[in-house]
Formats: structure tokens, C-alpha cells, sequence
């Protein structure tokens, strides 16, 4: 095989993994009859005309929009607040509070919507309490969002709070500041941008999102965008065309989000590290315990709390009231649909995308890594845009390609097996797992591949012997993580899971849905437990084998300093002397 | 005298950074602190900045306790300068802006800042691009950013942080010359960091050079080239070629050193200069830098040595030679033209250049 070959299969594999379904939903926007039989050419604006004739339609948009914008403020001003406390003061435990802001982050929001809705929901723990009005709101939408994704906002804020050298502040304190002003003056405005970033990229979660839209906001009688797209095209009447023109106004929203925030860090000014090496000291704290508190409470409030609705609701006896623990949820879960099953099946396709997913990312990232012409150039830029692209719009795209009557007259329409399923996974995961094989790859220094083919290497031997041993411990951890994402997958899953044979995150939500909180609740820590065992057992084998590894080498600086994607530099035009120093 | 050190330590649990440093500096003196990484430079520039403070001793900026043990008056407060490594401008803030900024926390008014950066632009050469953002400038252009807001306010003490060691080769070369200008022409006191003895030389009025957190020897340049107190002073300030060597007899001369006669491996004898204090019979090193060696034809000549060339490296203004002196050290020279590798020379020295340094 050669590159040229290579080249082949990843266009291909980006191609009909994601130009495709995506082309499907854009023709279909505005071709509403195109993949009709026979097809026909007529454009027509009935798509758009639906949805702004259509009150829930509107609604949505507008709904989507306002908490969108809302949740960013509040999220901003939450993640700001922590990311001071981690990076520019001395908090006891800090190690833990970061932990768990990456523990919040990486919740799936459905769980933590249905962990709140499992407390103050009708039907809940505390379902007469004074704060279920509050809750079930946009508001109360607003502030379980904001919870959820103000780990964004820390990550954006305290990323830029280590970009900044000591210096700068001790240039600023030595032109007569006061620690105030240079706060004011200095800190402030360059902290500025990562906070519109944080807040940007808080925007596009929200707007995407499809676990909190499914489950409180749905409760709370909240349409939400994502939510509207799944109705048009899963509920009765089912309007394609409405569900096309709605899912390209995400895109359109999420994209702008995307780019603005790409252009704000973009910017060189901001993007470079200025003021030394050494990051700005950590300050002692005044009255560190008042702060810890605070911080506490709030990822109580973010995580044990919902985290807490769930595991007690799952012991609450089935119809009767909270206080009598039993396993009656736990037990009811075997040799039933939308039980135990679907965690199997899940796992399954965890497995199997995981493992697609990382071939097919390597293949890409191979062809990226030889810089090929035009063609890789726009995977390469189709690649990177979709990890803006929401997983509702994305299913959404599978069913209007896959669904062809066209394909189906040649034995490929997948919509319904699953094969779409899993393609969609793959799809889902590939920006990322593109992402990360690429930057693995810059860590392997040219000279290293070039001494392998200077040695009479093909291509084939380059990747078994030189990319896969180097580069092992990444693209486990690229396997790993896509695994982890597939397992508790809603919105794809909704769309397109095949027909009797849910997969986990619809099997939970159709178990709420159904009223049977405890199962559905019993379902959620089960898998969770279990999933979290496994990720745990093969992380724990994988540190044993690396270790195990470096007693045979080391895996650093193989081959010179210089990096794949370092600029070559100038020689040097004068070696260090040691002159004349001679002891008799 | 502007700046006073006296007896300095700092600590840092069970390593001492510095021990023991004093200094004195006048009014408008250009003093460089010079010394090979770990040395206590940047320590010592911490403490001047207050961002450090000292376990033993005092600093007395215009008579005023800056800093002791107990007392570190807060960095806005100093009434000091600094051009940091990398400059630390501000990203987001303009030319005029930055250099303004020290004036504005100074509360002077604001037609005096304006009037005081334009003459700073003037002085740095950056007249047309006051509205630029650091990103926009090249590394000398931030380099005299960094240079004119340290001297915005007219401080009593600039510090100066190894500011060219983000520059690179050529640029470090104008940007030396250029420096030295602007900070003399502000009659600016200055504390100039760096382990560039070039840099050092080229800069300063005197040179301290600091090793372990001590001070070795502080002087002019001169004084530490050609007068090193020991061989690392001498190794540190230059190429240095190395004889084993005994004072026979030491002759009384007018200045800060004695000439005499040294013998070399007991049997040459050289006319040397010789510190003040050392007498017949001390044994020590003769110390001859490579460009007071002269390549001459090889023939027995007085203060000429035998030697046949064991390397020769074309350096594009004269060749570098490696030459072993018969039943000598292996020594290097500089000549204009070429040499081949195996021929015999004749190697002569300069006797009013020996330098004699007793171990």
C-alpha cells in the first residue's frame, strides 16, 4: 500500500462518514423532493415556510437563542470564579476541585437533567418543595445548564491564567501599580478574551444540546431547538423538510459560535505567551475556609446533588414513597426491554466504534501528517468544522442519506440496521480522534520516518513498526475515550438506534419517559458502575504495559529535537570553544 | 552613591543563592552583573526588584532602606525601572500606551506624559509607531518598548534582565551599542544582567562577576580581562591559554600591579606583571590570551616558543590555531593568514601582556 492509496481511503472514509449525510440534510433543506422517487429538482422553500408558520418551530428557536446567551453569562461568571480559585490563589484540595470540575464537564447532561428532574420533578424526591417552580423554568433550565457547563468557561479562563508569565505583573508592580490597578489595568483585559471563548464555546453547548432538552427543559414545557428537530422528524405528523431547515439553522448558529471563538484566540496578540516562563504565583488566601466552602457547595449543587437524585431514586421502591430502600430496581432490569440489555448492546457498539473510529482516524491523520494536496486539505478543513456539527443534526443527516429509496433499490439504505448506527458513532467521534492522532503524530520527529524509509521501509511497515509502537499509549487513550462517549450517546442514538433493540441512553430515557424513574434510575448507576470498572481496568492495563515498556526504552527525543512540525531552523554558525586551558 | 548593597544573603531553604554580596554604584553608572547561570544574578536583580526577599543584609536606593530582613518596600513603591528577558509588554496595550502606563500610576499630568513619551519614542527610535500592539513590533522594536518604559519616569535605578537575550545574533550586536546610548544619554544608574562577558564589556563601567552566589571580583572591564584575580575570572572574561608558573624576582612599579620575572616549567623566563602582594618564589599560572601570541617564522628568537600546529580552523577574519609548544602546554593563537596542520612555527609572545595569577 501507498500513500497514494492511503490519500484514497481517507477522503473516501470522511466522505461518506460526513460530506455526505451532511449534503443530504443541506439538499434537503432546499430540494425537499430530491430523494423522492423519482427525484425531482424543484427547489422549494417549504421547509423554512413550515418551520416559520410553526409556533413550536419559532418558539424553539427563540427559546434556544435567549438560554443559549443567558447560560454563557451565568456559566462565565461560575467557571471564572473557579478558575481564580484553582490557578491564581492557594485553595486547599485544589487537586480534588479540579478533578471534579473535569468530572462535571465529562457528564453526560442527560443524566445530570434527569438527576434534577428525579429531585424536584413531578413524581420526585422533593416534588412539593419550593423549588421545583424555580427548577422546572427556563430559569431553572438556565441555572442546571449552567452548572453543567461552566467546566468550559474554567478550562478557557484558567488556561489563559497560565499563559500569563510573573513578569508581566511584576512589569506593572514596578511601574508603580497597585495590585488593584494591575487587576484592573493588566490582568483583566487579558483574561478578557479566554472569557468570551469560554463563554462562546458555552454558547455552541448549549445551542447543541440535546440531554438537557430531553429531559427537564421537555418536563418544564421548554422546547428547546435540538428537541424540535428530533419532534419533526420522530413524532407525528413527521415533517423532513421542517427538521432540515431547523437543523441548518443550528449549524448555522453553532458554526458562528465556533468561528467567533476561533477568531477571538486566534488572534496572535492573545494566543502568544508573554512575560516569562515562570506563571503568576499562586496568593495566600485571607480566610481560605470561607472559599472552600463556597466551592464546595457548588459542585455539591453541580454534581452530588443530581449524582445523589439518581443513586437514591434507583433504591426507592417502585410505586411506593422515598425512604424504603429495596433492589427491586436493580433486579427488575434483567430479561427486560430497555433493561440490561441495552448496556450490552451499547457496550457493543462502544467497542466496535471505538475500535473503527481509531482506524479510521489513524488513516486520516496519516494522510494530514504527509500534507497532501487540495483533497486532504479539505478533509482536513471538513474534519475540523464538524466538531461544531451536534449529534441531533448529524443523526438527523444519516436518516435523510442513509434512507434513500435510491440506496435501497441497490441494498445499501442502512437507516434502521445497525450499521448506520454505528457509522454515525464513528462519524461522531472522528473529529476528535482525528484531532488527537494528528497531535500524536507531531510528536515523531521526520528524521525517525525517514531513517525507516531510507532503510527500505514501505508504508505499511512504517505504520506497524515505527507509528503504532511510538504512538501506542495515544491512540489507546483516543480508543478509550471515544468508548466511553458511545456508551452513554443520546441524541444519535434516538434517531437512529434500529427498531426493538434500543441502545442505553435511549433505554434510560424511555424508562423516565415511561414513569419507571427507578428503573430508569437503577439502569443509569448499574451502567454507570460497570463502565466505570472497565475504563478503570483497562487504563490500569494499559499504565502496566507502558510501564513494562520503559524498562525496554526510552520514549523520548528518538530522533533529534526538532519535531515534525517545527519550522527548520538556521544551522548553527558557531560551535561553544573551550580554548588554550592547558595544566602542566 | 545612589545604590548601596551591603553584605546580601539570600536563602532558599538549605541552598544559598547569594552570600554576602556588597556594592556601591554612583549616580548615572552602568554597573553589569556577570556570571555563568546559578551564579545569584537573577537573585540579586529579585531583591532590587523586591519580588525577592533578602535573609541577611540591606539595600539603600538614594539612602533609602529598600529591603532587609523584615522590610521589602512593595515593587510600586521603589521608584525602579526594569527591562525584563522576554520585555513583559503588555498584549493588549499599545506603544504609547505602555510606555505611558508608568507615568499615568505616577498620577503626573497628562499633558507631561504625553510630552515625555514622545521624547522617549524619540529616543528609542520608534517615532512612527506609537500606535502599534506588541504583536506588531519585531523583537528590537519591543526590546526599546521595554527600555523606554522603564525610563518613563526617570527612576532612580533601571535593572536590566539579560534584555538581549531574546534577540538574536545580529540584532544582539546593534542593539548593544544602542543601549548603552540610551541608557547614557537618560544618565540613567543602571544594573545591567547578563552572562555575556561581550555584552558586559560593551555596556557596562564596571563589571561585578558573581559565582556561587559570591562575588568574585568587581572592576572596569579592563580590570577583569587583563587582571583576573583567578582562573575562572579569567576563563569567564575570554579565551585564555594556561603555563604553569613561579615568581623569581618582582620589581616595584607605579599602579594597581607589579612586573617581574616568571619562570615557566622552571626553565623559560618571562617577563610578567605581577599582582600587588605576590613576592619571589610564589608559584601560581601565567596567563596568555590567544591574540598576544604572535605566529612567526620558526627559528630560536628571544620570547619566542617552538610549536607545530596541531588544528587550524578558518574563522573568516583570521584562522584559529592549536599549537604545541615543544615540552610545552598545547596553546591557541590567532593568525591573519593560513596555516597548515603539522607545520612548525614560531609562537612569540607579548611580555608586558602576561598576566600572573598565584594559586
Amino acid at each position: 500500500m501507498g500513500f497514494r492509496t492511503l490519500n484514497g481511503m481517507a477522503a473516501a472514509v470522511v466522505v461518506i462518514l460526513i460530506a455526505l449525510p451532511l449534503l443530504a440534510l443541506l439538499l434537503q433543506s432546499i430540494w425537499p423532493d430530491l430523494f423522492s422517487l423519482p427525484p425531482s429538482l424543484r427547489i422549494s422553500g417549504a421547509g423554512f415556510n413550515a418551520l416559520f408558520q410553526d409556533p413550536y418551530g419559532i418558539r424553539s428557536i427563540v427559546d434556544s437563542a435567549g438560554l443559549a446567551v443567558s447560560t454563557a453569562v451565568i456559566a462565565t461568571v461560575l467557571g471564572g470564579a473557579v478558575a481564580y480559585l484553582l490557578e491564581a490563589v492557594e485553595l486547599p484540595a485544589r487537586g480534588f476541585f479540579t478533578a471534579m470540575t473535569w468530572l462535571v464537564l465529562l457528564a453526560p447532561s442527560f443524566l445530570i437533567g434527569q438527576g434534577w428532574q428525579f429531585l424536584f420533578g413531578p413524581g420526585g424526591i422533593w416534588a412539593k418543595g419550593p423549588l421545583v417552580g424555580i427548577l422546572l423554568s427556563p430559569v431553572g433550565v438556565a441555572l442546571v445548564l449552567s452548572l453543567k457547563l461552566f467546566p468550559f468557561s474554567t478550562l478557557a479562563i484558567s488556561g489563559a491564567l497560565r499563559g500569563i508569565g510573573q513578569d508581566v505583573v511584576h512589569a506593572a508592580r514596578l511601574s508603580g501599580a497597585s495590585l488593584w490597578t494591575t487587576w484592573r489595568r493588566i490582568l483583566v483585559p487579558l483574561l478578557l478574551p479566554a472569557a468570551l471563548a469560554g463563554a462562546l464555546i458555552v454558547l455552541a453547548e448549549v445551542l447543541s444540546d440535546f440531554g438537557v432538552a430531553s429531559t427537564l427543559a421537555q418536563t418544564a414545557n421548554f422546547p428547546l431547538l435540538t428537541y424540535a428537530i428530533y419532534a419533526a422528524m420522530e413524532t407525528f405528523p413527521v415533517n423532513f423538510s421542517e427538521a432540515a431547515a431547523l437543523a441548518v439553522i443550528l449549524v448555522v448558529l453553532v458554526s458562528l459560535a465556533q468561528w467567533v471563538e476561533r477568531w477571538i484566540m486566534g488572534r496572535r496578540g492573545y494566543a502568544t505567551r508573554w512575560g516569562g516562563s515562570q506563571n503568576l504565583g499562586r496568593q495566600p488566601l485571607a480566610r481560605p475556609w470561607i472559599w472552600l466552602a463556597a466551592i464546595s457547595a457548588l459542585f455539591v449543587v453541580a454534581f452530588v446533588l443530581p449524582a445523589w437524585g439518581i443513586v437514591a431514586v434507583s433504591f426507592e421502591s417502585p410505586g411506593g414513597s422515598f425512604g424504603h430502600w429495596t433492589l427491586a430496581n436493580y433486579l427488575s432490569l434483567w430479561g427486560r426491554t430497555y433493561g440490561l440489555d441495552t448496556f450490552v448492546r451499547s457496550l457493543g457498539y462502544a467497542v466496535a466504534a471505538g475500535g473503527l473510529g481509531l482506524v479510521v482516524g489513524i488513516v486520516v491523520s496519516i494522510a494530514w501528517w504527509r500534507r497532501g494536496g487540495w483533497l486532504i486539505a479539505a478533509l482536513k478543513a471538513l474534519t475540523t468544522t464538524t466538531i461544531a456539527i451536534p449529534g441531533i443534526v448529524l443523526g438527523a443527516g444519516y436518516i435523510f442519506f442513509w434512507n434513500q429509496p435510491i440506496l435501497g433499490r441497490i441494498g445499501l439504505a442502512l437507516y434502521g440496521t445497525p450499521a448506520a448506527l454505528l457509522l454515525a458513532y464513528v462519524a461522531g467521534t472522528l473529529p476528535y480522534s482525528v484531532r488527537v492522532a494528528s497531535g500524536s503524530m507531531v510528536q515523531i520527529p521526520p528524521n525517525a520516518i525517514f531513517a525507516a524509509r531510507t532503510a527500505g521501509a514501505g508504508l505499511t511497515r512504517v505504520i506497524v513498526r515505527i507509528f503504532i509502537p511510538m504512538l501506542r499509549d495515544t491512540w489507546f487513550r483516543v480508543w478509550l475515550i471515544s468508548f466511553a462517549g458511545v456508551i452513554f450517546e443520546l441524541p444519535v442514538s434516538e434517531l437512529l438506534y434500529p427498531a426493538g433493540a434500543p441502545t442505553l441512553a435511549v433505554g434510560i430515557i424511555h424508562q423516565i419517559h415511561s414513569m419507571r424513574f427507578g428503573t430508569g434510575a437503577a439502569l443509569t448507576v448499574i451502567s454507570t458502575v460497570l463502565m466505570g470498572v472497565m475504563v478503570g481496568a483497562a487504563q490500569f492495563l494499559q499504565n502496566r504495559c507502558s510501564r513494562r515498556d520503559e524498562h525496554k526504552h526510552s520514549r523520548t527525543h528518538w530522533a533529534g529535537n526538532r519535531m515534525a512540525n517545527d519550522p527548520p531552523s538556521a544551522p548553527r554558525l558557531s560551535a561553544p570553544r573551550k580554548e588554550g586551558k592547558f595544566s602542566l | 552613591m545612589s545604590l548601596e548593597i551591603l553584605n546580601l544573603s539570600v536563602r532558599y531553604g538549605a541552598v544559598t543563592a547569594l552570600s554576602g554580596v556588597s556594592l556601591a554604584v554612583g549616580s548615572g553608572e552602568i554597573v553589569a552583573v556577570l556570571g555563568p547561570s546559578g551564579s545569584g544574578k537573577t537573585t540579586l536583580l529579585q531583591v532590587l526588584a523586591g519580588i525577592q526577599n533578602p535573609s541577611r543584609g540591606e539595600v539603600r536606593l538614594e539612602g533609602r532602606t529598600l529591603a532587609r530582613p523584615g522590610l521589602s518596600v512593595a515593587p510600586e513603591r521603589r521608584g525602579i525601572g526594569m527591562v525584563f528577558q522576554d520585555f513583559a509588554l503588555w498584549p493588549h496595550m499599545t506603544v504609547v500606551d505602555t510606555i505611558r502606563f508608568p507615568l499615568e500610576t505616577l498620577r503626573t499630568p497628562r499633558r507631561e506624559q504625553f510630552q515625555r513619551v514622545s521624547e522617549l519614542l524619540a529616543l528609542v527610535h520608534l517615532g512612527s509607531l506609537g500606535d502599534r500592539y506588541p504583536h506588531e513590533l519585531s523583537g528590537g522594536q519591543r526590546q526599546r518598548v521595554a527600555i523606554a518604559r522603564a525610563l518613563a519616569t526617570r527612576p532612580a535605578l533601571i535593572l536590566l534582565d539579560e534584555p538581549m537575550s531574546s534577540l538574536d545574533a545580529r540584532l544582539r550586536e546593534t542593539m548593544r551599542a544602542d543601549l548603552a546610548r540610551i541608557l547614557r544619554q537618560e544618565r540613567a544608574t543602571a544594573l545591567y544582567v547578563t552572562h555575556d562577558r561581550l555584552e558586559a564589556m560593551a555596556v557596562a563601567d564596571r563589571v561585578l562577576l558573581l559565582r556561587s552566589g559570591q562575588l568574585i571580583q568587581a572592576g572596569t572591564p579592563s580590570e577583569l580581562y587583563e587582571q583576573p584575580s583567578d582562573c575562572f575570572t579569567a576563563e569567564f572574561m575570554g579565551p585564555a591559554n594556561w603555563f604553569e608558573a613561579e615568581v623569581v624576582n618582582v620589581n616595584a612599579s607605579p599602579g594597581a600591579f607589579l612586573t617581574g620575572t616568571v619562570s615557566i616549567q622552571g626553565t623559560t623566563l618571562l617577563k610578567a606583571r605581577v599582582p600587588v602582594g605576590v613576592g619571589p618564589g610564589t608559584r601560581g599560572a601565567a596567563l596568555i590570551r590567544p591574540e598576544h601570541l604572535h605566529v612567526v617564522k620558526a627559528c630560536p628568537k628571544p620570547e619566542t616558543w617552538q610549536a607545530h600546529v596541531t588544528q587550524a580552523t578558518y574563522l573568516g577574519a583570521h584562522w584559529q590555531l592549536q599549537a604545541a609548544i615543544a615540552n610545552g602546554p598545547s596553546v591557541t593563537a590567532y593568525h591573519p593568514a593560513a596555516v597548515t596542520v603539522g607545520e612548525e612555527i614560531g609562537l612569540r609572545y607579548e611580555s608586558n601582556t602576561v598576566w600572573f595569577i598565584p594559586i
